[in-house]
């Protein structure tokens, strides 16, 4: 298990798409996606822009699903609904637990990019 | 680089606003041998798709700028014929089923597998394949049907005046015929013809399926949940959803199984069906063209068709004739097609020998349009020249053509000799049966026997 809650098997098989330069390739821009949103997610639940958090969740959602991040993407899940519900204090209830898996995910891809 | 892709060009255009979803995704496009068009935003895909004209989009349904929906269609508005693959978050299906609904080729849920990617993508750019002669304007179309169906015959003059008089209605039809005659472009004919012209025309065989498949294959998959929210079937739309506003082909339905055939029954009785793993129902508008290997009525006998489902599809028969029933329009169609084979080849061939059409009028083409077809294709391939001469066709053709007979001669009936009256009116019953497309009762009426006869005596033939 990762540092992060992430699948092995899935990130395996999104890493080895090509050779280890597109395995850095994706992994940065992976990173930076996540970062990109993270940062966008504090930026907008300041303002209380939900339909903007609606749409950062809902990236979230795809990137974690996608490297088998499931806990990231099921958090991030709940809370782009709470934003589509316009039920702010659920997401306000669940978004520090998601910014906290957005940072740990993102952490945790950059240290495989040193590897 | 695939196929289809390669023949069509390299016409895709991949919409995502994520970076590190469109460079995966990309990645696994590339990685089969696609050449994607990039876009981030729904104005740019728009830009892109009015410029470079793609035949296929993926197109994921949450875009920064517009409702994917929106892009979906103006785009399809554009260019109808355009295959559109859309893309959705999972927990949004209703999303893609809409989209499905409104035109949109399949539909694919984050995350993606790439064998679904790259199966979604081959069958977007196959269907077009299929596609591409029968496209184009009224007039083209036209054209295209005209050349598919060339003909003088009066059996296919029947044709024609059929399909013209069907293609209004939306009552389902049954085309009949054996192996190679046509019975594909006949059922496109129908679809071209009618007012669902513009909308799409999905072909399904079911005997290209087990069961299971071709359930999911028809009605489609809402996708089902295993554990650590990964997907363990992925949502899929079926011909149905697929089809709707257009025309449904559904091949060899003798091969549906008569579990399947139940569920397909109430989706004819209700016009609405259930994607596999869902309980909503989802109303459809789809005109429906069947075809059967054999006599369908046999199938019916022998419990492989439900009697309630043949006869809600038995509704409107088209016989599309053998070729050996055709006359002329072997020759022309012979001219036609050695025309087009020596293009195909860069052949210079341009005509057949006199002894060569006086042959394939004898021939008795069991194989019907395919085998005169590979039987051109042969000579081309292997020789050389401007005419098609005897030597050059298949070894053993000649052989089995009936001898042509005198026509100085008084018509002896010599064609019997030999037989017993048993052979020969096992003869004339299967050659009737063969002038109407493999139906008994068409063979029966024309014969002045009953249908019952006629399958009676089959039983003791079976049995001798």
């Amino acid at each position: 298990m990762l540092q992060a809650d992430i699948d092995e098997t899935i990130l395996t098989a999104f890493l080895d798409l090509g050779g280890s330069e597109m395995r850095q390739a994706l992994l940065a821009q992976v990173h930076s996606d996540l970062t990109r949103c993270g940062a966008a997610l504090a930026e907008l639940s300041e303002c209380g822009d939900m339909g903007g958090l609606c749409r950062a969740a809902h990236e979230i959602k795809g990137i974690a699903a996608t490297i088998g991040a499931t806990t990231l993407s099921d958090l991030a899940g709940q809370s782009e609904a709470a934003c589509a519900h316009g039920d702010a204090a659920l997401f306000a209830r669940l978004q520090p637990e998601l910014s906290e898996h957005t940072r740990i995910t993102a952490e945790t891809l950059s240290s495989l990019m040193q590897v | 680089m695939p196929l289809a892709a390669a023949a069509l060009g390299d016409g895709l255009l991949l919409v995502e606003d994520t970076p590190s979803l469109q460079m995966l995704y990309a990645t696994v496009l590339r990685k089969a041998g696609y050449k994607p068009m990039l876009a981030s935003s729904g104005a740019e895909a728009l830009q892109k798709f009015a410029e470079h004209g793609p035949r296929v989009v993926l197109l994921d349904l949450m875009l920064p700028d517009a409702d994917g929906l929106m892009v979906m269609r103006e785009m399809l508005e554009l260019r109808p014929e355009a295959r559109i693959v859309v893309i959705t978050a999972n927990g949004s299906v209703n999303n893609a089923i809409e989209a499905t609904r409104e035109g949109a080729f399949d539909f694919l849920v984050k995350p993606l597998g790439d064998i679904r990617m790259i199966g979604a993508v081959a069958s977007a750019f196959a269907d077009l394949q299929q596609d591409v002669s029968l496209a184009g304007d009224d007039a083209s179309r036209n054209d295209a049907l005209e050349r598919a169906f060339m003909g003088r015959s009066d059996a296919m003059r029947d044709v024609h005046s059929r399909i013209a008089a069907v293609a209004a209605s939306t009552a389902p039809v049954f085309i009949l015929g054996e192996s190679g005659t046509g019975k594909e472009l006949c059922a496109r004919a129908v679809h071209l013809k009618s007012a669902r012209a513009a909308q799409r025309f999905v072909t399904l065989n079911c005997s290209a399926a087990d069961p299971e498949q071709l359930e999911i294959e028809l009605f489609g998959h809402a996708g089902q949940k295993s554990g650590r929210g990964k997907s363990a079937a992925p949502t899929r739309a079926g011909a149905i959803a697929r089809a709707d506003g257009g025309t449904l082909f559904l091949q060899n339905i003798q091969d549906m199984s008569l579990d399947l055939q139940s569920g397909f029954l109430r989706f004819l009785q209700n016009a609405s069906f259930s994607p596999v793993g869902d309980t909503r129902l989802i109303k459809v508008d789809v005109r429906l063209i069947c075809t059967a290997s054999g006599d369908p009525t046999e199938h019916l006998r022998a419990g492989r068709l439900r009697e309630e489902l043949y006869y809600r599809l038995f509704v409107i028969p088209i016989a599309m004739p053998p070729l050996r029933a055709r006359g002329g329009d072997i020759v022309l169609l012979a001219r036609h097609y050695l025309a087009q084979i020596a293009a195909d080849e860069g052949k210079r061939f341009r005509k057949l020998a006199p002894d060569v059409e006086d042959l394939f009028l004898r021939l008795p083409w069991q194989g019907n349009v395919r085998e005169l077809i590979n039987v051109l294709r042969h000579a081309v391939v292997l020789h050389d020249g401007e005419t098609v001469t005897l030597d050059m066709l298949p070894p053993g053709l000649v052989q089995s053509a009936p001898q042509p007979r005198d026509p100085a001669l008084p018509d002896t009936g010599d064609a019997f000799a030999g037989l017993t009256m048993a052979q020969i009116e096992e003869r004339a019953i299967t050659a009737a049966i063969a002038r109407h497309g493999g139906s008994v009762p068409r063979a029966a009426r024309e014969l002045d026997i009953a249908p019952s006869t006629i399958y009676r005596k089959r039983e003791s033939w079976d049995k001798s």
